[in-house]
Order: C-alpha cells, then structure tokens, then sequence
C-alpha cells in the first residue's frame, strides 16, 4: 500500500506537469486558430484618389496579404435612375477608389497604429478605416485568455513540482540506508540509483501515455465537438508523434532530473 | 604485493572533532589474521572504517590493497570495495531484499551473471546453515542468522581482505562459532586475509594470528 502511493504521488505530480503542459499548447492551437478566422474577417478599409499596387503596398508593410478594389457599380447603380447619364459618366471618373485590405496576421492595437500611418503617409490615399475597436475588443480578449491559462499553468506546475520535492524527500528517507550499504560494498553511482531511475521512468513513462490518451480521446467526444462547434472553436486533433513524443520525452527528462536530484542528495548524507 | 594494509603515521578522525586515532602503524601480510583489540570508544571501528574508505585519514599513509588513499576517488574506491569483504557489528543487511538478495549483493557488484550468483549464494548460504532461509527477509531472522547472513555475504566474492568490526559482539555461542569457523576457513582455504575488531580473542581459534592493541589513539603491535 506504501508503495502504491509513492508511486502514485509521482505519477500525479507527472500527470498534472504534463497536462498542464500540453493544456497550453491547446489553448495556444485553438486561439491561434481563431486569430486566423478573425483575420480572414478583418480588413482595413483604404479610399485612395489613384491605383494601389498591392507588390508596392507590401514592400511598406509586409504584414498585407493582399488587396482587393471595392467595386463602386452598387452605388452608381442606385443613382442611375436620379441622375443623367452624364454626370454619372463624370462622377465615375471623380468617385476614389476604395481597397480592401487583408493582412496576414492578427496585428495589435500599436502595429494597427503604425499600418495606418504609413498608409496615411502615401499621398494618394485619403482616408484609411482600421476598424481598430472592434478589432482590438477581440483581441484583448484572446491575450487575457492565453494569459490566464499560463498564469494557471505556472500556479499547477508549481504545485507538481512541490509535490515532487515532497516525493523525493520520502525516497532520500527511503532508500539512503540501502545505497549507502551498496555503496559499501563498492557499488557505482547508477547502480546504487538504478532502482530509482527504474521507478521514476516507469512512474512518468505511464503518466505521459495516460495525458497522451486524455488529449486524443477528449477532443473526439460528441459532447467535447458539439461544445467547440457551439463556441466556434476548433480543438486540435493530438498528433501521436510529434505531441506524444515531446511528451515522453519531457517525462524522461522531467524523471531524470528528480532522480538525480534524489541520488546526488542522498549521496551527500 | 607484499603488504595488504600498510599504514604509517595513521591519524583519523570525524569533522570538527579531535581526532580518534593519532598514530597507527601496520603492516599486514597476505594470508595473515589480524586481530585489533581495545576498549570500548578506544577507535577500534574508527580504524576498520578507515580501512575500507568511509572514513579518509587526516594525515599519514594508507595503502589497501595496492591502493593509496592519498587522493583517492569515488571510482577507485568503489574499486576497491570490490574486493573487500566488509562485515559490520550491526550486520547492513537490506531490508527490503531476501537473505539469497543480500547474498548475491557483491557478485552482482561485480557483474557476475545471475546464474552463478544464485549457485554461489546458494553455496554460501548451505555453508552457514542457512538455506532453508533463502526467501526470508532479514527482519524475519535472529541477530545470529542475520550476522551469518553478512558472513556469507562478505565472503560470496572471494575477497582479498575480510574486515570485521565485532562480529560476534551480540551474538549467541553457536553463531559466534559459526562466524569464527568461517573467518578461520577463508583464511585457510581461499588465502584472505583477516582483519577483526573484536573486545575478546576466541581461546579455541587454534590458528597463528597477529594482535594489535589500541590505546589513547595510538596502535601497538602486541607479541
């Protein structure tokens, strides 16, 4: 039963690093993916007396995918039944030409700031229209978001991690007396470890799986789906290979380092 | 290698503290049996310690084995407990291992494989007339068994050198002779040399031994 619990008080600790560690990249996934979704939506509007060229547009300021003319037909053909042929031939010639202009990424409320000066600044264009506010609501939202889940990532890390520190002082307690008489008998610094190394690896190898298992059945739940759909979110399908072996592989890390922390310790008593 | 131990000028004490041995001298050949007597608190264990590099000397030479502990490191010494048999007053058996566990601890030290791990533990454990015992754990045995368990130990890697820091100090008459049995036959029949701390010197060893006396920190080879 006490060592049911050892084992499970690594385990836990484990599991929850490492939750919390993909967690992140989650909400990360999915807020990056709705930034894309918001920037696909958003434009910059631009009134300009002459042609723009989109190639000399995006040497000025590269974050513009592309531009695209507003075409002025709906509102010339809504005055054609109240005005002459003629002047509508003239205020055809006289009426700017308005863009639209899509970027590539979600940009903040300064670079907003700085796009809209520098396309400001070329004669040419009269009125530039950022819609910053709206915009900017959005966004704000999407950073306090992120920021809450790295400030709860950095509060539960914390905990795993005291959680650990408690674990190891029970091992240092429970395994000195052995290492130190291996150690007499002449035994080497991993070998004197190696039932340690072989507890903790086996302990986090298992909690890595079981995060690996949570991320990849959860996102595929009806229930888990029709959520998303309701919030217009997309969650990230888990990617075994990529996800679950920087998972594993921080889980041996993470066991090698408190092991070497235990041993080392234990080997100064 | 004409000397196992040689030590001169020996003086050996704990940190911060004044120091336990001032003076020890000795000269140990291969095969001999040595005996360190002295009172109680005298530094008898200070010196066994010393001898197998838990305790490092304050200034003097020591050589074990080949080896000499002027700068010695955790791989040399880890080397060198490899060859030594150590068999300690409060017998360090683990807990948590069987007696055949604890047996085979130095051969898998040594990197033996398990088979001959388990037929020299075997073999061992059949000499001190414990093998019926083979799956107990240590706190299932009597002080006796367990000091026997450590014998066997001590002895499962054919050391070079047996230290034994009072090994029959809390034990019954039977095992005490067992033990001596033991200590006299390694050195009779596999050619160890043995190095015991002991308060008495058993009168019916029936073996040549050499005796060196421990007083005020200083070592005196008794004739």
């Amino acid at each position: 039963m006490k060592s049911i619990s050892s084992h499970f008080s690594i385990f836990i600790s484990s599991f929850v690093l490492l939750f919390s560690f993909q967690f992140t990249n989650v909400i990360k996934s999915i807020v990056n993916d709705y930034a894309s979704k918001i920037v696909n939506d958003y434009a910059i509007v631009v009134v300009s007396s002459a042609e723009l060229k989109e190639e000399e547009l995006q040497k000025q300021i590269p974050e513009i995918e592309s531009i695209s003319e507003i075409s002025s037909k709906k509102i010339l053909d809504r005055l054609k039944n109240e005005m002459s042929s003629k002047n509508l031939a003239l205020l055809q010639v006289a009426l700017p030409k308005f863009y639209s202009l899509k970027l590539g990424s979600l940009p903040d409320k300064k670079r907003i700031e700085t796009i809209k000066q520098k396309l400001s600044s070329i004669t040419t264009i009269s009125r530039v229209e950022t819609f910053a506010k709206t915009h900017e609501k959005m966004f704000k939202m999407f950073l306090l978001l992120q920021a809450m889940v790295y400030i709860f990532t950095f509060f539960v890390a914390c905990i795993a991690v005291l959680l650990i520190l408690k674990q190891i002082r029970i091992w240092i307690y429970e395994h000195q007396r052995r290492m130190a008489i291996m150690a007499l008998f002449g035994a080497s610094f991993f070998m004197k470890s190696a039932m340690l190394y072989r507890m903790t690896l086996v302990d986090t190898l298992l909690s890595a799986l079981c995060v690996c298992a949570f991320y990849d059945i959860v996102p595929r739940l009806p229930l888990a789906q029709a959520y998303a759909a309701e919030l217009d979110v997309v969650l990230p399908s888990f990617n075994w290979l990529y996800e679950g072996s920087v998972l594993v592989g921080a889980s041996f890390v993470f066991a090698l380092i408190a092991v070497s922390i235990v041993a080392r310790k234990i080997g100064r008593v | 290698m004409e000397y196992v131990i040689k030590a001169s000028g020996l003086n050996i004490g704990y940190e911060r503290d004044e120091p336990v041995i001032t003076d020890a001298n000795m000269a140990i050949k291969a095969q001999e049996f040595v005996f360190i007597t002295g009172k109680s608190g005298s530094g008898k264990s200070t010196i066994i310690k010393s001898l197998y590099g838990e305790l490092l000397p304050n200034h003097g030479e020591l050589n074990v084995c080949g080896v000499d502990f002027r700068n010695i490191g955790s791989s040399k010494l880890n080397l060198l407990r490899r060859y030594l048999g150590v068999v300690f007053q409060d017998y360090k058996l683990i807990d948590e291992w069987t007696v055949e566990q604890n047996v085979m601890l130095p051969l898998i030290i040594g990197g033996f494989s398990k088979s001959v791990c388990i037929k020299q533990a075997h073999k061992l454990l059949k000499h001190v007339k414990l093998l019926h015992k083979i799956n107990k754990y240590p706190y299932e045995l009597s002080g006796g068994e367990q000091q026997r368990v450590a014998m066997a130990r001590a002895l499962a890697h054919n050391p070079i050198l047996i230290l034994a820091d009072e090994p029959t100090g809390n034990l019954d008459s039977y095992s005490s002779e067992v033990i001596w049995n033991l200590l006299k036959g390694a050195k009779e029949h596999l050619g160890t040399t043995v190095v015991v701390v002991t308060h008495n010197i058993p009168s019916t060893l029936g073996i040549d031994y050499k005796h060196y006396f421990l007083e005020g920190g200083v070592l005196h080879e008794v004739n």
